[in-house]
C-alpha cells in the first residue's frame, strides 16, 4: 500500500517561534487592530480616505504576516508552511486577507453610476476573525507550539484540504453574515441597504453555494485521508491517533455541509435558514480547526 | 389679486393620508369647477402627484375663501374631517405661495432633488385648470414663471445632473437582491410615467424579459411592444406574479391590487425565489403586509425618501445656486403682480383725467361756437396731448416703483389716489 501513497521528502527542522518573531506578530496584530478600528470608523462616518488608511494599515499586517512565514519556511527548509501549528495560523490569516481584499476589490463598483461607489463591510466582518487568528498565534507562542512531525505528503494533503476548506467556509460564513445583513436591511427599508456596498442577495446566495460545494467535497476527500491515515494505511510511523473532539468535530462539520448541500435542492430552505446553517458550520470547522492546532500528537 | 396655497406633500403627511385625498384627472376637473362655482371670482389649479397634493387659488384682495376655507373645501372633496387635514397641511400667501410654486415646479421641494418629472405634472395640472376654465391671468404668469424658473435651475445649475431618481432609487434596490437581469421578468402594473422610467431603468440593467399588465389590453399591447415583451390582463395577474421577479405597480385603483395572500398564494409556484415589488401608485397598490411572506420585499414610494434625501445633501451646492434663481423669478412675478394691481388706481387716474378734460371741453365749445371747425379741432387736440403729458410721468414712476429694485408702488398708489381723490375698484 505504501506505493498508493507520495514519499516523505521534504525536510522538517524544528522552528519553534522566537521573541522576535512574537514582535512582529504582535506588530502584526496591531496594525490589523487598528485598521479594523479605522476601516470601521470609516465605514460609520462615511469617511473613504478613513476606510483606505484601515485597509493599508491591515494590509501591512498581513505582509508582516506572509514575510514571517516565508522567513520561517526558509529557515526551516520547508516546502509548506503546514507543518506547524504556527505557521497554520499565520497562513490561515494570512489567506483570509487574500479572501478579504478580493472580494474588496470585486464588490466595488455599482451597475448605476449614480449611487457612487459601494461602502464595503466585508472588512468589517473578516477583520475579527483574522485577528482573533492572530491572537491565537500569539497563545500558540506562549505554551501551545506543536510541530506536526509530518512523514508524508498525505498527511500534509489531509491539513492543507483541512485548511483550504476552512477557508471556504469562511468565505461561505461572511456572504451569510452578509446575506442576513442585507436582508435585513432590505426587511427595514434603510438607506445603508442602498449604500452600503453589500452584494446582493443573489450573488450572496451564489457565494454559499460555490462556497459550501467545495467545502464538502474538500472536507471529504479529507476525511477519506484521514481515516486511511487513522488506519496506518501507508503511513510511515503507523496508524495516526486522532482524538474523539477532532473526530466528533469533523463528522459534525461533514454532516452540516452535507446537509447543506442537499437542501440547494429544496426550495422552500433557501436564503436566510442557509446562511444560518451556514455559520453553524462555519463554527464547527474552525473549533475543528483549532483542536487540529492544539493536538499534541503528530499528523492529526 | 392674492395668491393662495393649501397643501401637503411627502414631509408633511404620511401616505396613507396623501392617497386618501388624491386627485385623478376627472376629479381635478370636477373640484375646481365646484370650486369655482363656490367662489365665483376665483382662480384655480390642482397639483395632485403621488408626492403632493395643493390648491393654488388666486381670488380679488377682499373676497373669501382664506387658506382655512381651502383645506375645508379639500376636506369636503373626500369626505375627510377638516381637522384631520389641518394637522398636515401647509398654507401659503402671496410671495410664499409664489415661491413655493416655483420651488415644486424646479423640484426643490421633491422628494428626489433635481428630478425633471415633477416639471411635467405642473404643466398637466395648469393644463388641466385651463381646460376646465378655472385659470386666469394670474395663475397663468404664476404657472408660466414657475415653468420658466424650473428650466432655467436645470440649465444653470445641473441640479438635474448626477441625481437619484425614484425610478434609478428603485433600480438600485433592485440590484441589491439581484444581480443579474439578463434571466429576471420584469412586470410592469399598469401604465404611468413614473412606472415606465422604472422599468427602462431596470431595462437598462439587462432585463430581457419584460411582462406589460393592464386594464386596458390596447395600452398594454402598446407598451409591450416598446419593450418587446408580453402584455396581459390583469385578471391573469396571479400568474404574471408567477413569473416576475420584479414587479412596477403605478396603477390608479383605490385599494390594493397585490394582496399578502395572494402573494403568499403564489409563492410555491415561484419555487420561493425572491419577489421584489416596487409600489409607485397613490393610493397604494401593494398591500403593505405582503413583506411578511418570506423572500418578498416591497417598497412603496415613500421608501424611497431616505436614499433620495442622502442624495440630496451631497448637492448642497446647486441647491444655493437654484434659491438665488428663485428668488430672482419670485421677485419677478411679485413686480408684475404688484403692477397688476395699480391697474385700477392707473386706470381710475387716466378716467379722472379724461373725465376733467371732458368736463372743459364741454363748458369752452359752446363759448368758441364761432370759431372755424379746423381750429376747434386743434383745441381737442390740444387738450388731449396736455391730458396725455400730465398722466405719462405719473404713470412712469408708478410702474417703475413696483419693479424688482423697490416696493414703493402701493405707497405712490396711495399718494396718487388721495391728491387726486381718485375712487380705486381694487377688485376689479
Amino acid at each position: 500500500m505504501t506505493s498508493l501513497f507520495l514519499p516523505a521528502v521534504l525536510a522538517d527542522l524544528p522552528i519553534a517561534p522566537t521573541p522576535g518573531q512574537l514582535g512582529w506578530v504582535l506588530l502584526a496584530l496591531v496594525l490589523l487592530s487598528i485598521g479594523l478600528g479605522m476601516s470601521w470608523a470609516g465605514f460609520v462616518e462615511r469617511n473613504p480616505r478613513l476606510r483606505r488608511v484601515g485597509r493599508g494599515l491591515a494590509l501591512a499586517g498581513l505582509l508582516i504576516d506572509l514575510a514571517l512565514i516565508l522567513w520561517r519556511n526558509m529557515v526551516g527548509r520547508r516546502a509548506c508552511p503546514i507543518q506547524d501549528n504556527f505557521d497554520s495560523v499565520l497562513l490561515f490569516v494570512v489567506l483570509l486577507g487574500g479572501v478579504l481584499f478580493y472580494l474588496v476589490m470585486i464588490y466595488r463598483r455599482p451597475m448605476l453610476p449614480e449611487a457612487g461607489p459601494r461602502r464595503s463591510v466585508i472588512d468589517v466582518v473578516l477583520l475579527p476573525l483574522m485577528i482573533a487568528m492572530q491572537g491565537m498565534a500569539v497563545a500558540i507562542y506562549f505554551g501551545g507550539y506543536r510541530n506536526f512531525k509530518f512523514t508524508d505528503l498525505w498527511q500534509q494533503l489531509h491539513l492543507a484540504f483541512l485548511l483550504t476548506a476552512t477557508l471556504l467556509s469562511a468565505a461561505a460564513a461572511v456572504g451569510a453574515i452578509m446575506y442576513l445583513l442585507m436582508n435585513r436591511a432590505l426587511r427595514r427599508k434603510k438607506t445603508e441597504s442602498l449604500l452600503g456596498g453589500l452584494p446582493s442577495l443573489e450573488r450572496l446566495e451564489t457565494l454559499m453555494q460555490h462556497a459550501v460545494l467545495w467545502v464538502f467535497i474538500l472536507l471529504t476527500l479529507s476525511a477519506v485521508i484521514g481515516m486511511l491515515l487513522r488506519a496506518g494505511v501507508g503511513v510511515t510511523g503507523g496508524p495516526v491517533h486522532v482524538s474523539l473532539a477532532k473526530l466528533s468535530l469533523a463528522v459534525a462539520s461533514w454532516f452540516v455541509y452535507g446537509v447543506l448541500l442537499a437542501i440547494r435542492f429544496v426550495p422552500r430552505y433557501r436564503g436566510r435558514s442557509v446562511a444560518w446553517l451556514c455559520m453553524f458550520g462555519f463554527g464547527l470547522m474552525l473549533a475543528t480547526y483549532v483542536v487540529v492546532q492544539w493536538q499534541r500528537t503528530a499528523g492529526g | 389679486m392674492r395668491i393662495l396655497i393649501a397643501g401637503c406633500n411627502h414631509k408633511t403627511a404620511p401616505l396613507a393620508i396623501r392617497e386618501q385625498i388624491a386627485f385623478d384627472a376627472e376629479a381635478v376637473d370636477r373640484a375646481l369647477k365646484a370650486f369655482v362655482t363656490q367662489y365665483p371670482r376665483s382662480e384655480a389649479m390642482l397639483v395632485s402627484t403621488c408626492n403632493r397634493v395643493e390648491f393654488y387659488v388666486a381670488r380679488p384682495a377682499h373676497n373669501p375663501p382664506d387658506p382655512r376655507q381651502l383645506v375645508a373645501f379639500l376636506a369636503d372633496s373626500h369626505s375627510i374631517p377638516p381637522a384631520t387635514l389641518e394637522r398636515v397641511m401647509y398654507q401659503h400667501e402671496d410671495v410664499d405661495a409664489a415661491r413655493h410654486l416655483m420651488s415644486v415646479a424646479g423640484s426643490l421641494d421633491s422628494m428626489v432633488l433635481g428630478e425633471t418629472q415633477i416639471l411635467g405634472q405642473v404643466r398637466e395640472a395648469f393644463r388641466l385648470a385651463q381646460q376646465a376654465g378655472t385659470v386666469g391671468p394670474v395663475l397663468t404668469r404664476l404657472c408660466q414663471d414657475a415653468l420658466s424658473t424650473a428650466k432655467r435651475i436645470h440649465t444653470e445649475t445641473g441640479l438635474s445632473t448626477g441625481k437619484l431618481s425614484v425610478a434609478s432609487v428603485a433600480a438600485q434596490f433592485a440590484q441589491q437582491i439581484f444581480s443579474d437581469f439578463r434571466d429576471k421578468t420584469v412586470m410592469i402594473v399598469g401604465a404611468g410615467e413614473m412606472g415606465e422610467l422604472t422599468l427602462d431603468r431596470l431595462v437598462e440593467l439587462g432585463a430581457k424579459h419584460v411582462l406589460v399588465v393592464n386594464r386596458s389590453r390596447e395600452r398594454a399591447d402598446a407598451l409591450a411592444a416598446r419593450y418587446h415583451g408580453e402584455a396581459m390582463e390583469l385578471d391573469r395577474l396571479d400568474e404574471a406574479l408567477t413569473r416576475a421577479d420584479v414587479v412596477v405597480t403605478s396603477t390608479g385603483t383605490p385599494h390594493p391590487i397585490i394582496t399578502a395572500a395572494k402573494v403568499a398564494g403564489v409563492m410555491k409556484a415561484r419555487r420561493y425565489r425572491p419577489l421584489f415589488l416596487i409600489d409607485i401608485a397613490v393610493p397604494r397598490d401593494v398591500e403593505p403586509e405582503v413583506t411578511s411572506v418570506q423572500n418578498v420585499y416591497a417598497y412603496n414610494i415613500d421608501d424611497l425618501q431616505d436614499v433620495v434625501e442622502a442624495n440630496a445633501g451631497s448637492r448642497a451646492g446647486r441647491v444655493v445656486d437654484a434659491q438665488f434663481i428663485l428668488e430672482q423669478q419670485v421677485e419677478g412675478f411679485m413686480a408684475w403682480l404688484r403692477a397688476r394691481a395699480l391697474g385700477p388706481t392707473i386706470a381710475a387716474f387716466c378716467k379722472h383725467l379724461a373725465d376733467l378734460r371732458a368736463d372743459e371741453l364741454e363748458w369752452l365749445m359752446p363759448k368758441l361756437a364761432n370759431l372755424p371747425q379746423r381750429e376747434r379741432d386743434l383745441i381737442e387736440q390740444f387738450s388731449h396731448r396736455l391730458v396725455s403729458k400730465v398722466m405719462h410721468d405719473p404713470v412712469r414712476v408708478l410702474t417703475e416703483a413696483c419693479g424688482p429694485d423697490s416696493a414703493a408702488g402701493d405707497v405712490y398708489a396711495q399718494v396718487l389716489a388721495q391728491l387726486f381723490g381718485l375712487k380705486v375698484d381694487e377688485d376689479e
